[in-house]
């Protein structure tokens, strides 16, 4: 059986970085990444074809809740390799991204399907504050609504009601609460991967991070990834032909903006950095974004 | 309904009643009581005689001989509600256990043809069919269509019905409030609409398209397709992609894929899910049936 990986994170945290160095990892030597055909992806667990192709439903008749309830029996299939799998890629494990947060559903059972979902996680956060501009620009929305957004408990990802929407609904509750679900979860074994490591030592970082999940990675190929998927190469293809994942009605805005750690000391105001750190302080600082209070 | 007739003791949303009637119904639909099933991932049975299928805490399903179609409500799930997942999900993969080729796909009438649109779940189709009736194409079918295929040539069997269903946003952005009748299912924003036009035909294919949104670094337009991706096309719109495989139905739907490509060009038409860009993504579609030769140039 392909064991899976979740490649979980708050929206806007550098999931799709990951993602495109994992890809980049089943290209052969030296081909160049395309970031429109992620190779070796196992896609995203939202997505609404697989759970409609595997339950034979139309999941557009079926409300958020009860596409909760069968959700976990998706996954539990999923790692059993009963699903369809047209994305797997060549190497040994699936990895698969989730912006949803670690909740149970209306029968008590963890969504992601607990240890029979998956063997593990590599969880990867991201200063809030950092978030909120990329947010904020994803979303097409202000600062201070993204960061109303970041904390309202109520806050999710096709979640809407009037219209059908691309995926299915990926609850995140508040920054801190999405964090704090999955580190404090007692399901499946996780590896913490903080965004500004990421970029402050990428090579060694990818190195753990793929070898907990079961993927062994020599410096070397792991220099060769990391070069291959610089951000500002990202940026200049999604420049030159645009990006697939880029959510609808957002053309004009680019999904690789910044990329930058700590830029929210010049995109925020005083009083939005506050905000931030009023709400989300006890988590920030148990994941060194703040000093331990 | 999609050329069945019907005997059914629960009101279906979108069926063409014919109470008048003698001919004996392809298919009774009924209330049971259904043993439920041991535990499993699926939310099926695979059993072309005797399938059986559940969404916990609404409903248990069951259908025997692809004749008799059976429900049981769960937890009082309301009849509305057993309706919609009736006239949509079931007799989806009903018509897959009787060997039909039946696509996920709404149709239009053009000149004397049937122009599908066709896309899985959040496509855009009954949106297109809408907006197309409101330029004079009636609608024939709304979220399924089955193909028939005689003498090596395609047709589009009797309309699923005469109502689309439109989520609440395309309903205003449209225009079609005062069309608007109850809710697919209680508690969903997504209705039935009444159609500016609705006709209940047999007709050739003469085109289809197949909806996509556009996504980088595709632009919109409409590009046709070879016999080979045709083909695979044609097969990814089943009702049930799942089924055709599990079934061992892809003879027959390669074969309805010549058939259709015998006369009707296939397009993968690439727009944007952008209400905007509606007026442009209808000229491009009759453009195509101009130059397909549906409709005058």
């Amino acid at each position: 059986m392909t064991k899976t990986c979740w490649l979980a994170s708050y929206p806007k945290s550098g999931n799709t970085w990951m993602r495109i160095m994992i890809g980049c990892l089943a290209l052969p030597e030296g081909a160049p990444v395309d970031i429109n055909a992620l190779e070796g992806q196992g896609g995203i667990t939202s997505a609404r074809g697989m759970f409609d192709g595997f339950f034979l439903t139309d999941s557009s008749l079926l409300s958020h809740d009860e596409i909760d309830r069968l959700r976990p029996r998706l996954y539990e299939a999923m790692a059993s390799d009963l699903t369809e799998d047209e994305d797997a890629g060549r190497l040994p494990v699936r990895f698969v991204k989730a912006h949803d947060a670690y909740t149970n559903n209306a029968d008590g059972i963890p969504l992601l399907a607990g240890a029979r979902g998956a063997a593990g996680a590599i969880v990867i956060v991201r200063d809030p504050r950092d978030i909120v501009a990329s947010l904020a620009s994803h979303l097409d929305c202000s600062l201070d609504e993204a960061i109303g957004f970041m904390n309202s408990p109520a806050a999710a990802f096709c979640g809407g009601l009037n219209q059908v929407q691309p995926q299915l609904r990926q609850k995140l509750l508040r920054w801190h609460e999405h964090a704090e679900s999955w580190l404090e979860q007692r399901d499946i074994p996780i590896h913490l991967v903080r965004y500004e490591e990421l970029k402050r030592a990428p090579v060694e970082v990818f190195v753990r991070a793929m070898r907990f999940a079961g993927v062994e990675v020599s410096a070397e190929a792991a220099r060769s990834v990391v070069a291959r998927t610089s951000f500002a190469s990202l940026q200049d293809q999604e420049q030159a032909r645009g990006f697939a994942e880029r959510l609808r009605g957002k053309e004009g805005r680019n999904f690789f903006r910044r990329g930058e750690a700590g830029a929210w000391r010049r995109e925020l105001s005083v009083d939005q950095i506050a905000e931030v750190e009023r709400a989300h302080g006890v988590m920030m600082s148990r994941l060194g974004y703040l000093p331990l209070r | 309904m999609t050329g069945l007739r019907i005997s059914s003791d629960i009101v279906l949303p979108s069926a063409i009643a014919d109470a008048a009637s003698s001919t004996a119904p392809d298919v009774v639909i009924r209330e049971a009581v259904i043993d439920p099933e041991p535990p499993q991932l699926a939310t099926f049975r695979l059993d072309a005689r005797d399938f059986r299928y559940e969404l916990p805490g609404i409903a248990r399903f069951r259908i025997l001989d692809a004749r008799e179609l059976q429900y049981q409500p769960l937890d009082g799930t309301p009849a509305g509600d057993i309706a919609a997942l009736i006239a949509t999900t079931l007799m989806g993969i009903l018509l897959h256990l009787r060997g039909s080729v039946v696509l996920s796909a709404s149709a239009v009438k053009v000149g004397q043809h049937a122009a599908l649109l066709c896309g899985p779940a959040a496509a855009g189709k009954s949106t297109m069919a809408a907006a197309l009736s409101q330029r004079g194409y009636p609608v024939l079918a709304d979220g399924l269509s089955v193909i028939l295929v005689s003498s090596g040539s395609a047709s589009i069997a009797g309309s699923d019905g005469c109502r689309l269903s439109l989520w609440t946003r395309s309903i205003e952005r449209l225009g079609l409030a005062d069309r608007r009748g109850d809710p697919v299912r209680p508690g969903l924003q997504k209705f039935l609409v009444s159609p500016s036009s609705f006709i209940d035909e047999r007709l050739p294919i003469g085109s289809v398209h197949v909806l996509r949104e556009t996504r980088a670094p595709e632009g919109d337009g409409i590009r046709r397709v070879n016999i080979v991706d045709g083909a695979l096309l044609i097969r990814g719109c089943a009702s049930k992609p799942q089924l055709v495989k599990l079934l061992r139905q892809e003879k027959t739907y390669l074969a309805a894929a010549a058939a259709v490509m015998a006369s009707a060009p296939i397009g993968i038409h690439d727009r944007p899910f952008d209400f905007d860009a509606l007026p442009g993504a209808l000229d491009r579609t009759e453009a195509d049936w101009r130059a397909a030769g549906l409709i005058a140039a």
